[in-house]
């Protein structure tokens, strides 16, 4: 899965470019998080902007992403969209995962946020 | 009756009922593919965003569980618009569930460590707190699933 990756101010964000995170790729999406967050210390944003689906095939390399990225440093998730967010809040994952409501929140950069 | 359609379905609102079929085969493509032909079919003048996840559920099942390891293995899939209500019915080949009942729709436990956090176990929960109207059948070999959802505008 094609992931675009951004340091901004020593935070990694990556944003995957798919616009469905489903059984269909699941998969690839994990070794991608992995490959991308090798070693990373720190924290790690996942941009959900482009993300307009997740089942919970999705919703299960969600979770395993976190559990690969907090073994050096932290996953969080950012700009989800509403579908993606009602998941999150259907499942109560938003209770397990640290979700912001924009990337800009989440890496802290005001110079982004005007 | 004679003639009268497999299931005779309570038509409710004003809308004409509208049947579609669609059938694919036991691929998570297929299934992407399929979903976003039926919800593109339905139209954007209700939301669908729950109706999408839990057809997502379903299918998935089948391809993961039902036909598990099998090569090629077929999903039809029935869809009745009723306007405000969706009537779904997938019937496959694959193995029957087990127990010959769905599974109960619990959410997994996620008061745990990071390292116990669930990675599955959400489909069922997804469909039993979004559907109605909930049968299954195992019949000649086939499974045969039916829901509601009501959708709203």
């Amino acid at each position: 899965m094609q992931i675009k990756s951004l340091d901004v101010n020593g935070i990694l964000v990556l944003a995957p470019q798919d616009h469905r995170l489903d059984a269909a790729s699941a998969a690839t999406f994990k070794d991608s998080i992995r490959e991308a967050c090798q070693d990373r210390q720190g924290l790690v944003v996942l941009d959900l902007s482009n993300v307009d689906f997740v089942d919970s095939s999705g919703l299960g390399a969600l979770v395993a992403s976190m559990k690969a990225v907090n073994q050096q440093g932290k996953l969080e998730l950012a700009a989800p969209t509403e579908a993606v967010s009602r998941l999150l809040a259907l499942t109560r994952m938003n209770s397990v995962f640290t979700v912001h409501e924009t990337v800009q929140a989440a890496t802290g950069d005001i110079r982004q946020a005007g | 009756m004679p003639g009268a359609p497999l299931n005779a379905y309570q038509q409710t609102g004003t809308e004409p009922a509208v049947s579609r079929d669609y059938v694919l085969h036991n691929d998570p493509f297929e299934v992407r593919r399929a979903i976003m032909d039926i919800t593109d079919d339905l139209g954007d003048a209700r939301d669908l965003t729950l109706f999408e996840l839990v057809l997502a559920e379903v299918l998935n099942n089948i391809v993961e569980h039902a036909y598990a390891a099998a090569q090629d293995g077929e999903i039809r899939i029935h869809i009745r618009d009723l306007g405000d209500r969706v009537t779904v019915q997938t019937t496959d080949q694959g193995r029957q569930m087990p127990g010959l009942c769905l599974p109960d729709g619990n959410l997994p436990d996620l008061d745990v460590g990071t390292d116990e956090l669930p990675e599955g176990g959400f489909g069922w929960f997804i469909f039993h707190s979004s559907t109605l109207d909930v049968s299954y059948e195992r019949r000649q070999d086939e499974n045969r699933l039916q829901f509601s959802m009501d959708l709203a505008a």
